[in-house]
């Protein structure tokens, strides 16, 4: 067994051998050492430090903002567009991939347009969303689903085209009805691949919302950029960018989480 | 167990590596510290003086509003460069980004000069990247807040808990918050939407924003019907209108007199030619070009009781002076800049004086020019 964990130390989603732990300190090195190669750029003197702000000053500027609870707000705002947005974006996704992927009718009838509109980024339907949303929440939580509903709808596709023709066979001696066939064999059967189209698609939602919020808002961590960068404060900039960075990190980092724990039955 | 251990492995190999690199990019940033630090303490060998301002598309074109248009046509500035062996460099802003990118032009050394606004100018000095005022270019304008059509608002008052468009940063977000304190009201008393001028008229026109804070903009979505204006900067104080200069990078200016006295001289040449009486038909076709109808730019010109002459003057004036102060210390006061803006340090007085000897244009404008109404 020892040797069997030293090939896949890391095994993917469905690898026993995930755990989700502090990353091993080789992780650290890359960050702190572009920490120090941008201290040290600071330290030049060859920009003024309002341009290139020091990691200390975006440290600061953290602080500032959590003492002044201006960021709370910002990030409270963004998540929870995330939250509804995605929620109804995953919900959505996962219909409409499970209606494709058991009626052939629907799938030669809607796939067509699905894969083409997949093919759009989610930015460029926002002058439409504007026109037909106005540019208040409904907005942007429109943008959150969308970005969600596409890799969610692709990833519950892929997991019940993925179920093994002869299970549902099985379920058809067992004259199991749809209730159930979907309980007790297409539910668990389509989890990993559903899960990890979870994962997927809530990182793109966040990466998505930032963006759309840098566009029209008028509050959340994008929007907390933009102004930033209109009021020549580089520091919000920056912490911005570390902020939406570290929960687009943590965001994944659950995910995994999440997946490693609801597939462990697999490797039993 | 043994997985934990191949993963310190690559650690140490990767830390050599990293400190290798490390090692190299600090060399790296302190050679090209030392040479761009000799450049500058030697001979001044400018190869282009760029000047950005805010322009317009129009007819496929990149057209500049204000002087910058005026000197541009007028070809004097790049034939005397020329002579110098130094090429002229007009940098289109588009209105929807304004100001921010200026700064950050001004910032990364990219830009030399810019015809732009008060507040922006005052973020850049705040923001720690000195900027002078080496002429006037107008004598301010007017700011309007208007509301959509068929909304029942006659006062800032009435639009308490409305959703408000202000692209922040730009110099009308000064006269509006102006406006909110003296009518007893807080920014925090509206939705505050931070959108450019550009997507204005459409927010207004679809209900997005019940009301929008713009320039002669402004005027002309009330011309068109889509939006109404009840309030402008003509029922407040005369320093309360916006102003644009031409503003020069300190280290620039400093280092460069020479081409700097150029610069102004241009300015002020156009300034004599767009003051004279006989072209003011052609300075408001040009004003209207590719931005709105010459209606309204006369309606908006029309709108401050400056005589003609005396609209384009360079003059640095006591109300110039007077308005940089209530801009750096209402900017300050408000939160909106971070450290304090020395307003007298911003006014450098002494190119446009030389200038007007250069072209002998002394007393062609009123001395100080009336910048109060």
């Amino acid at each position: 067994m020892a040797s069997r964990a030293a090939d896949f130390p890391v095994a993917g989603g469905a690898g026993a051998g995930f755990r989700f732990r502090l990353p091993p300190v080789g992780a650290v090195v890359p960050l702190v050492a572009l920490l120090m190669a941008w201290q040290i750029a600071c330290l030049t003197g060859l920009f003024p430090p309002q341009v290139l702000v020091p990691p200390s000053g975006v440290a600061r500027a953290l602080v500032d903002m959590t003492q002044s609870g201006e960021l709370q707000r910002h990030v409270g705002d963004s998540l929870f567009r995330l939250t509804v947005g995605f929620a109804i974006g995953a919900v959505a996704g996962m219909a409409f991939g499970a209606v494709i992927a058991l009626s052939r009718l629907a799938e030669a009838a809607l796939s067509p347009l699905f894969m083409t509109l997949w093919q759009v980024p989610v930015i460029a339907f926002v002058p439409m969303m504007v026109m037909f949303l106005g540019i208040d929440e409904p907005f942007k939580l429109a943008v959150v689903a969308i970005a969600a509903f596409f890799p969610m709808a692709l990833a519950t596709f892929d997991g019940i085209r993925g179920v093994p023709r002869n299970w549902f066979e099985v379920a058809k001696v067992y004259r199991l009805r749809l209730p159930q066939l979907i309980r007790r064999i297409l539910l668990p059967a389509t989890v990993p691949a559903v899960l990890t189209g979870l994962r997927v698609s809530l990182t793109r939602a966040w990466v998505v919302l930032v963006a759309a919020e840098l566009l029209a808002a008028d509050s959340g961590i994008g929007q907390m950029m933009e102004m930033g960068r209109q009021l020549f404060q580089i520091d919000v900039v920056l912490a911005g960018v570390m902020v939406s960075g570290l929960i687009g990190f943590l965001l994944d980092r659950g995910a995994r989480w999440v997946e490693s724990r609801a597939t462990r039955w697999r490797a039993a | 167990m043994v997985a934990n251990q191949t993963s310190f492995l690559p650690f140490d190999r990767a830390t050599r590596w990293l400190t290798a690199i490390l090692l190299a990019l600090a060399g790296a940033v302190l050679a090209g510290c030392g040479g761009s630090g000799g450049g500058k303490g030697g001979a001044p060998d400018v190869k282009t003086v760029t000047i950005a301002s805010i322009a317009y598309p129009y007819q496929g074109q990149q057209v500049f509003s204000g002087l910058t248009s005026v000197v541009l046509e007028q070809g004097w500035l790049k034939e005397q460069l020329a002579k110098k062996g130094v090429e002229l460099v007009f940098q289109p802003v588009s209105t929807a980004v304004g100001g921010p990118l200026i700064n950050e032009g001004f910032s990364g050394k990219r830009i030399d000069f810019a015809a732009y606004g008060d507040f922006p100018a005052a973020i850049a000095v705040a923001g720690g990247v000195p900027l002078k005022i080496v002429a006037p270019v107008g004598q301010g304008q007017d700011v309007y807040l208007v509301v959509r059509k068929g909304l029942a608002a006659n006062s800032l008052a009435d639009l308490k808990g409305k959703r408000i468009a202000l692209h922040r940063g730009r110099p009308w977000e000064l006269p509006f918050s102006k406006l909110v304190d003296r009518s007893g009201l807080k920014l925090d008393d509206f939705k505050i939407v931070n959108i450019n001028p550009g997507a204005t008229p459409a927010a207004l026109e679809s209900g997005s924003v019940d009301a929008a804070v713009l320039l002669s903009d402004g005027l002309l979505l009330d011309q068109k019907g889509i939006a109404r204006v009840i309030w402008s900067t003509r029922d407040a104080p005369a320093d309360w209108r916006m102003r644009a200069e031409l503003f020069g990078r300190q280290d620039f200016v400093d280092a460069h007199p020479d081409l700097t006295q150029l610069v102004v001289n241009a300015y002020v040449r156009a300034a004599a030619w767009s003051s004279d009486e006989a072209n003011k038909a052609e300075v408001i076709r040009k004003a209207a070009r590719g931005a709105m109808p010459e209606a309204v730019v006369e309606r908006d010109y029309a709108n401050s009781d400056i005589a003609w002459r005396e609209r384009f003057s360079p003059i640095f004036s006591p109300a110039l002076r007077t308005h940089y102060h209530s801009v750096a210390d209402y900017a300050l006061q408000r939160g909106l800049i971070r450290n304090k803006v020395d307003a007298d340090a911003l006014l450098d007085e002494r190119f446009v004086t030389q200038a007007l000897k250069d072209l002998k244009l002394e007393g062609f404008w009123a001395q100080p020019a009336p910048g109060q109404r």
